[in-house]
């Protein structure tokens, strides 16, 4: 009796065994459904990943005031409310400063119309000497109809440039078609309030800036 | 036994049936909050703030030869200012601290992250590349594995680099009695990054030895492993303000 109430209950769970089974399996798809629903979900609110290294900031990037390409005189505070791209270059620039203006670009037309027009770029040109308002308003042509380039007198651009960590120096007759200008060749974000928030070193794809400034937009 | 037998199927229906999306929702929520708690309360890592970049700058070292601020990136630099005639009663910041300090990061060096000390001159007039270089030879005893380089330029570049840029207050007097004078300035050490950042300020004249290997180790610490998946730690970290307390 005892032992045919035992083989019974062993057919009974063999039985059942199987829907067991597709329940477990069900379950755990289920849980992992759940939890990507959950990351998707989340992840828009939560703390951005960001590509460049991070800042935390305790007061806004110091002013300055330089002559945009348009003759116009333009502080960095004036782009309070948008989300700054600063970059230091030059027209002459053989390779670094095109390739990077380039992914700057690239980053602002993978924006939305809507975007674009809260993102401001700026280069300061770190040879006034030749990048004049002609030639800034080109090389700025080239790249994005939005880019600022920005010059002033060596003073104002060394005020401006050496708090933010950049240096440059002018390197005499390496090539024939005349001097190069070292520099620092970092791209600096500004956030709506003018705080430094992320700098990010030379080759930063311009896919991975509009993820961030896509973050830095929406805040 | 009869009860055993009974309820053995028992439980697997009622785990079954009490398993809903709403108990997964908050399980995993739950989950992802503790974790965060967690982290916060524990701080497994400790980082230094990135308070702000240092400003780029060239000068000169003590040889004559130039030295801008992108040569010191890839180490760690601690930054100090003073001048060579700084000596006695009014000296802000003895040249035997300096010297000290130098011996402390020589003893105790960070593992595989380069470590420099870089003093600033705050009398430009005097500093010559002579007088810096023979300064140096009087103070760094060894030549070692960590360089101590002594920056002089010309006034009007040093008052943009050291007072603009690193925020130090110094001055010379206008009236000077020749080659008497005492320049003031604020005694400041400042610890940079590989990446140029500044990760740390000691407004003091004499920096607690503990404090600074505390730093510097930090600081290299996260230069040496914050990779791959440990980054992503490292800007938790940075995030929930993991500093040191």
């Amino acid at each position: 009796m005892r032992r045919s109430r035992l083989t019974h209950h062993v057919s009974k769970t063999m039985k059942e065994s199987n829907p067991r089974l597709w329940l477990l399996a069900g379950g755990g798809l289920l849980v992992g459904l759940v939890l990507m629903a959950v990351i998707l979900i989340v992840r828009p609110f939560g703390p951005p990943n960001f590509h460049g290294t991070v800042f935390q900031s305790s007061q806004p990037a110091q002013n300055f005031s330089l002559t945009a390409h348009t003759g116009d005189r333009v502080n960095l505070h004036d782009f309070q409310g948008k989300v700054v791209l600063l970059y230091f270059g030059y027209a002459y620039c053989p390779d670094v400063c095109p390739a990077t203006m380039g992914e700057l670009a690239r980053a602002v037309r993978a924006l939305r119309p809507s975007q674009q027009e809260q993102v401001q770029v700026i280069m300061v040109t770190v040879d006034p000497e030749r990048d004049t308002l002609e030639l800034l308003t080109d090389y700025m042509g080239y790249f994005h109809p939005t880019f600022l380039g920005l010059t002033g007198s060596e003073e104002e651009i060394a005020a401006a440039a050496m708090p933010l960590g950049i240096y440059y120096e002018k390197e005499e007759g390496t090539v024939v078609s005349g001097y190069l200008v070292n520099h620092t060749a970092s791209v600096l974000v500004l956030d709506k309030r003018g705080y430094l928030r992320i700098v990010y070193p030379f080759d930063t794809n311009g896919e991975d800036i509009a993820s961030d400034l896509r973050y830095l937009i929406r805040e | 036994m009869s009860h055993s037998s009974s309820t053995l199927p028992q439980p697997a229906t009622s785990w079954s049936s009490h398993i809903s999306w709403y108990t997964v929702l908050n399980v995993t929520l739950g989950l992802l909050v503790t974790a965060v708690i967690l982290f916060n309360i524990f701080q497994p890592i400790t980082v230094l703030p990135r308070h702000n970049l240092a400003p780029g700058f060239a000068l000169f070292d003590e040889t004559g030869q130039p030295l801008t601020s992108e040569d010191n990136r890839g180490q760690i630099t601690l930054y100090s200012f003073t001048y060579s005639h700084c000596t006695g009663e009014g000296c802000p910041q003895s040249a035997e601290h300096l010297a000290a300090v130098h011996r402390l990061l020589v003893e105790n060096p960070p593992e595989e992250i380069p470590v420099a000390l870089v003093t600033i001159t705050v009398d430009p007039e005097r500093d010559t590349a002579v007088v810096r270089q023979a300064f140096l030879e009087q103070y760094a005893s060894q030549l070692t594995a960590v360089p101590w380089h002594f920056l002089g330029g010309t006034e009007e570049r040093l008052r943009q680099i050291v007072g603009g840029g690193f925020g130090v207050y110094y001055r010379v007097p206008s009236e000077s009695d020749q080659d008497k004078y005492a320049v003031y300035f604020e005694p400041r050490f400042i610890l940079v990054d590989g990446l140029g950042i500044i990760r740390a300020e000691y407004r003091t004249p004499e920096i607690d030895p503990t404090i600074l290997l505390r730093d510097v180790h930090f600081v290299a610490e996260e230069a040496r492993r914050s990779t791959g998946a440990a980054k992503l730690a490292y800007e938790a970290a940075h995030l929930f303000m993991c500093y040191p307390r």
